[in-house]
């Protein structure tokens, strides 16, 4: 089965291998079980309070905004290597490009998704 | 100018040609920005503007000479008269969208620029899956299309089921387009390419045998995985009747007719350029692989028609009635999907047509009675025939042409596509499916497979879609009958404004006179069947007609092609040691 064959053998020895050591671990290890043991593990105090925080919608918001305008400067920094060998059909392609995300930023910014009150 | 090394020039050329698709995209960006700052309107404004956005691409598509067929960026999109046909037919259920939005109180004014220009968005991807021509340009296209729809079921705020409809849409998706990438990727990983037509050539050269061909098994399953959420087949359509009843009714409308029949033109368009053996002026195609990747779609195409129907009609809320029915209506559409031939496809668009004219209108009398009655059961359509005569004889007819009953536009959408199962199955022989190639990998299975593979199978198909008509037939009469036979608690009369009646007149006199006079879309749909095969078609062009890659450098269309197929290194520069 060429060479994803390989592969396949590689898949079955290492889950034999974590199986393995899994099995042996909960057969052969020691088991002393108390209540304290079995909560989450948090750098070694015990949890006071409920672990998950709930966290303003807001910063959804502005965090989807920075992704959206950081994927941007990741287009813009490869244009901007070959910036003189594309031309002016490369300049007039990005400018397209940023001038569609400008729009989509005085969108937000006249929406209020910047504000943050 | 840049310098030639670049070629940045090849990946813009024809641009002009996606003119609709721009003037959709840039409306559509324009709206919002415009909308937000203008003073706020009553909703009605935007909904002018969307419309005055999808005409001017309705007419950029009418206008702006075909000349043929061309690639345009690098072939990875083509327009041909296949998607010229698809144009006309997305801005025409755009239009009647947009006015279902214009009737129905579900769209608030504060959001309804939003609404507007996520439409023309999804009116953009749904052109663009239509024409994508490589797996990259269907990929982008798809999701356009799906995170447009997604949004857009979710659209009623504050509305629970909405908020549901919105999230199972998302998880499907998400898990369908997973399914469907991956097939992608297998696909690759086999050929090496992404273009649909190079790939058709790469398995041409070698036919997958072997574990390969298992690869390649895997792959159309899940590329068709994919393509089937988007049409709503079984087994991928648990999200539609959920979807369908939790989303704004109008938007239900055009998700059950537009994206469904985009998705039939992508899945048409990859399978048809992949996998048919091109010889001109052949009507039934024959496969180029001995993989019986059709026999995956007969078995989808039976069981959508068979568990839409069934589940329909149970149902007691009308849009999700609807949404079955849409269901069933897919199947039907399957038939012709593995019919595959010219013939076939051509019915799949005729059938398209109607069924975006009856099913919207169904969708409308549905908008209508609901801002009238504030009701959405099928109970609560007792005694509209004497309420609202003109609604109910409106709806009569278009639940008819669903049905498939003549002399109604539907019935002729249906009798094309039987036609075309008929037709193969009386052409076929069993080579399609039992290639000794196949018995020897997939064994006992195959055999059994071959024993039914005659053209018996595509006469079956046509039996059992014939008998779910008849089915349907029952569960949508029932819904006539509560309108004319049974009287209900408050039979006051329900006026029926001028505006309604400007749509309903029309539907009602397409679908009669499209049911009697069908000759000029039949030779519309003729001309859209034949779809262009970029790569294929420029080396025909070129003077030296020879079935090698390396004979494509003649002639100057075929350089842009040859160009595609030759290796890029890092600097796009093509590496032109072969």
């Amino acid at each position: 089965m060429h060479s994803y064959g390989t592969l396949l053998i590689l898949l079955i020895i290492a889950l034999g291998i974590a199986g393995l050591l899994h099995t042996l671990g909960t057969v052969l290890g020691p088991k002393a079980r108390n209540p304290l043991k079995d909560q989450p593990f948090e750098c070694g105090q015990i949890a006071k309070r409920p672990l998950r925080q709930r966290i303003s919608v807001k910063f959804y918001v502005v965090a989807l905004l920075f992704i959206l305008f950081d994927m941007e400067v990741v287009f813009l920094y490869p244009w901007a290597v070959v910036f003189k060998d594309l031309g002016w059909l490369g300049f007039w392609s990005m400018i397209t490009f940023t001038s569609v995300l400008v729009l989509g930023l005085v969108y937000v910014w006249k929406k209020g998704a910047l504000d943050w009150e | 100018m840049p310098p030639e090394s670049l070629d940045l020039v090849g990946h813009v050329t024809g641009w002009w040609r996606l003119t609709p698709e721009i003037a959709l995209a840039t409306g559509s960006a324009l709206l919002l920005v415009y909308e937000a700052f203008a003073k706020p309107s009553n909703g009605r404004r935007p909904a002018l503007i969307a419309a005055g956005v999808v005409l001017v691409a309705l007419v950029l598509t009418l206008t702006v000479p075909l000349s043929g067929a061309t690639a345009v960026f690098r072939e990875m999109a083509v327009v041909d008269p296949f998607v010229q046909y698809f144009r006309v037919l997305f801005s025409v259920a755009a239009l009647f969208g947009l006015l279902l939005a214009w009737r129905s109180n579900e769209i608030r004014a504060r959001t309804a620029p939003e609404y507007y220009a996520l439409f023309l968005a999804l009116v953009f991807g749904m052109m663009l899956m239509a024409s994508a021509a490589d797996f990259i340009m269907l990929m982008i296209a798809l999701e356009i299309v799906s995170l447009m729809s997604y949004i857009l079921a979710g659209f009623r705020r504050g509305h629970a089921k909405s908020a549901e409809a919105a999230l199972k849409y998302v998880i499907y998706g998400g898990a369908a387009s997973g399914a469907m990438f991956f097939g992608f990727s297998i696909l690759y990983g086999l050929t090496g390419h992404t273009h649909f037509s190079l790939i058709h050539e790469a398995l041409r050269a070698a036919v997958p045998k072997g574990p390969e061909l298992v690869a390649l098994s895997a792959a159309v399953a899940l590329i068709f995985a994919g393509l089937g959420y988007k049409v709503a087949a079984v087994p991928m359509h648990m999200w539609s009747p959920d979807v369908y009843e939790g989303a704004p009714t109008p938007f239900t409308a055009f998700l059950s007719t537009g994206p469904k029949a985009a998705g039939f033109a992508a899945m048409i368009r990859f399978f048809y350029v992949t996998f048919a053996d091109h010889t001109e002026g052949a009507n039934l195609l024959s496969d180029i692989t001995s993989f019986p990747w059709i026999y995956l779609i007969i078995a989808s195409a039976v069981l959508t028609m068979t568990i839409g129907n069934l589940a329909a009609i149970g149902q007691r809320n009308i849009k999700r009635f609807l949404a079955y029915s849409s269901i069933a209506h897919a199947g039907y559409l399957l038939i012709g999907v593995a019919a595959f031939s010219q013939a076939a496809i051509s019915a799949v668009l005729i059938y398209l047509a109607f069924y975006v004219v009856m099913n919207l209108g169904a969708f409308y009398v549905v908008i209508w009675v609901r801002e009238r009655t504030g009701h959405e059961l099928i109970e609560d359509y007792k005694g509209l025939g004497r309420r609202a005569p003109l609604v109910a004889v409106v709806l009569t007819l278009c639940l008819f042409s669903l049905t498939g009953l003549p002399p109604l536009a539907g019935f002729i959408g249906k009798y094309y596509i039987f036609a075309a199962a008929l037709e193969r199955g009386a052409e076929m022989g069993p080579a399609l499916a039992c290639s000794p190639e196949l018995r020897e990998t997939m064994g006992l299975l195959s055999r059994i497979g071959c024993s039914i593979a005659s053209g018996g199978v595509f006469y079956a198909l046509a039996i059992i879609g014939a008998l779910n008509s008849a089915i349907s037939l029952f569960y949508y009469a029932r819904v006539i009958r509560k309108m004319f036979l049974e009287n209900a608690a408050d039979e006051s009369p329900i006026p029926v404004d001028a505006s309604a009646r400007l749509v309903l007149i029309p539907v009602a006199l397409f679908l009669v006179v499209f049911g009697v006079y069908w000759g000029p879309l039949k030779s519309a749909a003729d001309r859209a069947s034949l779809i262009h095969r970029p790569l294929v078609e420029s080396r025909a062009d070129s003077t030296t007609a020879q079935r090698t890659p390396s004979s494509a450098a003649n002639g100057s269309t075929a350089s842009v092609s040859a160009r595609a197929r030759v290796p890029h290194d890092e600097y796009g520069q093509a590496q032109v040691a072969r």
